[in-house]
């Protein structure tokens, strides 16, 4: 089971929208779980800390394999690398619980932004299940800052990725 | 690189429990001690670890330590000079897949930082021309997976914030000038390995359709070259394309003909004579066999 939870006030289309998107990709149940504040924590004076976001969010009464995403309309702080800040529309925890997408940076348009929102709320759950990024331009798992990504905005998975996913699920069933 | 990458463990006795090493092909694994099993019938010792992202047991036989190439995970310098490799403009791909299959599985199997990022570099630069076929895509995914462990347990960072520092290397962030070249570099590969260039392509396109004239009104063939004789073979030959121009107009008449013999090897002579005069060339000559001397 995949449980949205809002940090932020989203409209209740756009999230319906991001849950049709996850149950569309990963073929499990999802739900709009709760409607919780941001945590203090993961406040600062620009934009938000991701990491903090996850380890500081909730509680959120889950089952041991569920998976959690949050979503923010605030952006998120990019981080810091050897080969610069990386830009950040979401973070998750690979092959853990918790994810986190931010709405900002996407289109104004309601309809276009819970689309975008959903191809990212997938590109993040997809972590959770160990999906790495993909070579496949079509594929919700390209890199968010690609070119590619931002061509294409159907929040789909290859067949590559969608049959990991399968098989992360046998083993470890959410 | 920059720096000399991690040697290969020959003896056991210098690792310790608790210390992280990298199994080629299995990941970064911790030591956990050194065991006596009995398999078999047979008593022995393994080197026992667990591999970190899973927690599964690897046990390898003392004896055999030294061949199975373990080595300590990469230094931090190790790991930026790579990313540094990433970052740069990859190599033309091999395109023939029994190389490019050997000499990623032996890098594979070597188990070294760079061997990895090289297939995962080049499997990625071929992925730009070609889709990737599956066991490939399956060695991209393999070698994406090491590597992202590794760079994120040597920089101390998580595997999210590490896979995306290899990916801004591979990928430039949309709008950027690399994403620009990137994609100047792709089409220009791309339009090479079609092999427009050799099609000449632009000459035949700039001949215009009507230049043929129609069958009735054909120029006489060009005088009989002095080396061969016209047969009526080639003479049918050399009106099919016209023939073929027509052929919308005249389906009824297309039936009345006797189906087409099968097609030879004199037909390749043929079509390149007919492009030749399209372009308004004269035909090569056809060579004569030379004359076995003595007669």
């Amino acid at each position: 089971m995949i449980h949205v939870v809002t940090l932020e006030p989203f409209e209740a289309e756009e999230v319906d929208v991001v849950c049709h998107a996850l149950f569309a990709a990963y073929g499990v149940g999802c739900e709009h779980a709760a409607a919780l504040e941001l945590p203090e924590e993961a406040r600062e004076d620009g934009p938000l800390d991701a990491v903090k976001i996850l380890s500081n969010a909730g509680p959120v009464k889950t089952f041991a394999d569920d998976k959690i995403l949050f979503l923010v309309h605030s952006p998120l702080s990019p981080r810091e690398s050897p080969v610069g800040l990386l830009p950040t529309h979401g973070y998750a925890s690979y092959s853990e619980d918790k994810a986190v997408a931010s709405a900002a940076g996407l289109p104004d348009d309601p309809a276009a932004q819970a689309a975008a929102l959903a191809k990212l709320a997938v590109h993040e759950v997809g972590h959770l299940w160990d999906l790495h990024h993909c070579l496949d331009h079509r594929c919700a798992m390209c890199p968010p800052w690609s070119v590619a990504y931002a061509r294409n905005p159907a929040a789909d998975l290859c067949s590559f990725c969608r049959a990991k996913s399968e098989r992360r699920m046998k083993l470890n069933p959410a | 690189m920059g720096t000399d990458p991690q040697p290969i463990v020959m003896d056991e006795t210098v690792l310790q429990a608790g210390e992280r090493v990298v199994y080629p092909n299995q990941g970064v694994c911790r030591i956990s001690g050194i065991e006596v099993k009995e398999i078999g019938g047979i008593r022995g010792e393994f080197l026992t670890m667990k591999r970190e992202e899973d927690g599964a047991t690897v046990m390898i036989p003392r004896a055999k330590v030294a061949s199975v190439g373990l080595r300590h995970v990469a230094a931090r310098s190790e790991v930026e000079a790579l990313l540094g490799f990433l970052t740069a403009e990859a190599d033309d791909p091999e395109l023939d897949w029994k190389v490019r299959h050997r000499t990623h599985s032996d890098k594979m199997i070597g188990g070294s930082l760079l061997g990895t990022a090289e297939v995962l570099k080049g499997l990625h630069a071929l992925s730009l021309l070609r889709p990737l076929p599956q066991r490939e895509r399956e060695l991209y995914d393999s070698a994406r997976h090491l590597l992202v462990h590794e760079v994120a347990v040597a920089l101390g960072m998580s595997p999210a914030t590490a896979e995306d520092a290899i990916d801004l290397g591979l990928c430039p962030i949309a709008g950027s000038a690399r994403a620009a070249e990137q994609a100047r570099r792709i089409s220009a590969a791309q339009e090479a390995e079609l092999g427009l260039d050799d099609l000449n392509v632009a000459e035949i396109t700039e001949a215009p359709a009507t230049q043929e004239p129609p069958e009735s009104e054909a120029a006489p063939p060009p005088a009989a070259e002095p080396d061969e004789e016209p047969s009526p073979p080639r003479a049918r030959k050399r009106a099919a394309p016209a023939r073929k121009a027509n052929a919308p107009a005249g389906v009824a008449e297309a039936r009345k003909r006797k189906p087409a013999a099968p097609k030879k090897k004199k037909a390749k002579t043929t079509r390149s004579k007919t492009a030749a005069r399209v372009a308004g060339r004269r035909p090569a000559a056809k060579k004569r066999p030379a004359k076995r001397g003595g007669r």
